[in-house]
């Protein structure tokens, strides 16, 4: 297959991660943060949905850096901007599919303290991904 | 051992062995392998 075809792959798996990283922390916050309405669904509304958006999200990671790698020509770091967006990339990568793993295993048993912990995880995931979205496209405009 | 503890040393062993995988194959996708 043509590296054009990998390239529109990654350029449309690459979204899945960047935003269902971000929407999932801030679902999280807002559950933590939040009262809980009479009914008590609110909360756990917003944490389900703070699940479910990143395992998506490490799903969606695992396409977007298998196209990446095949349209980089199995370039691990490279040079110039492909070396930037891959310095956030790989620790990135690496803490979703850690926190993915914690909360599909831990579900609703985790301790307020294990939760305030995943959660400033999750900020830092969003962070990376984000920085690697961003040298991405400039990867792409600029280069 | 806490499920919380148990469930990170999952994470982090199910990360490095994805890490592994992607840097294993890497060399395999350079166009010099590729072509031999």
């Amino acid at each position: 297959m043509s590296s054009d075809f990998w390239a529109k792959m990654h350029g449309g798996a690459t979204h899945f991660p960047i935003a269902l990283v971000m929407v999932s922390a801030l679902f999280d916050m807002a559950g933590l943060f939040f009262p809980d309405n009479p009914g008590k669904t609110r909360r756990a509304g917003l944490h389900s949905a703070g699940f479910y958006t990143i395992v998506l999200g490490a799903l969606g990671a695992c396409g977007a850096v298998g196209s990446g790698l095949v349209m980089a020509k199995g370039q691990l770091l490279g040079q110039g901007n492909l070396a930037r967006h891959h310095m956030f990339l790989w620790p990135g990568f690496g803490l979703l599919i850690t926190l993915a793993v914690w909360r599909l295993v831990v579900r609703d048993r985790a301790s307020a303290r294990g939760f305030k912990i995943y959660l400033a995880g999750s900020m830092l995931t969003a962070v990376l991904i984000s920085a690697a979205g961003y040298w991405g496209g400039e990867l792409l405009l600029n280069d | 051992m806490s499920i919380e503890f148990k469930a990170a040393l999952l994470g982090l062993a199910a990360a490095l062995a994805l890490l592994a995988v992607t840097f294993g194959l890497s060399p395999f996708l350079q166009p010099a392998a590729a072509a031999a």
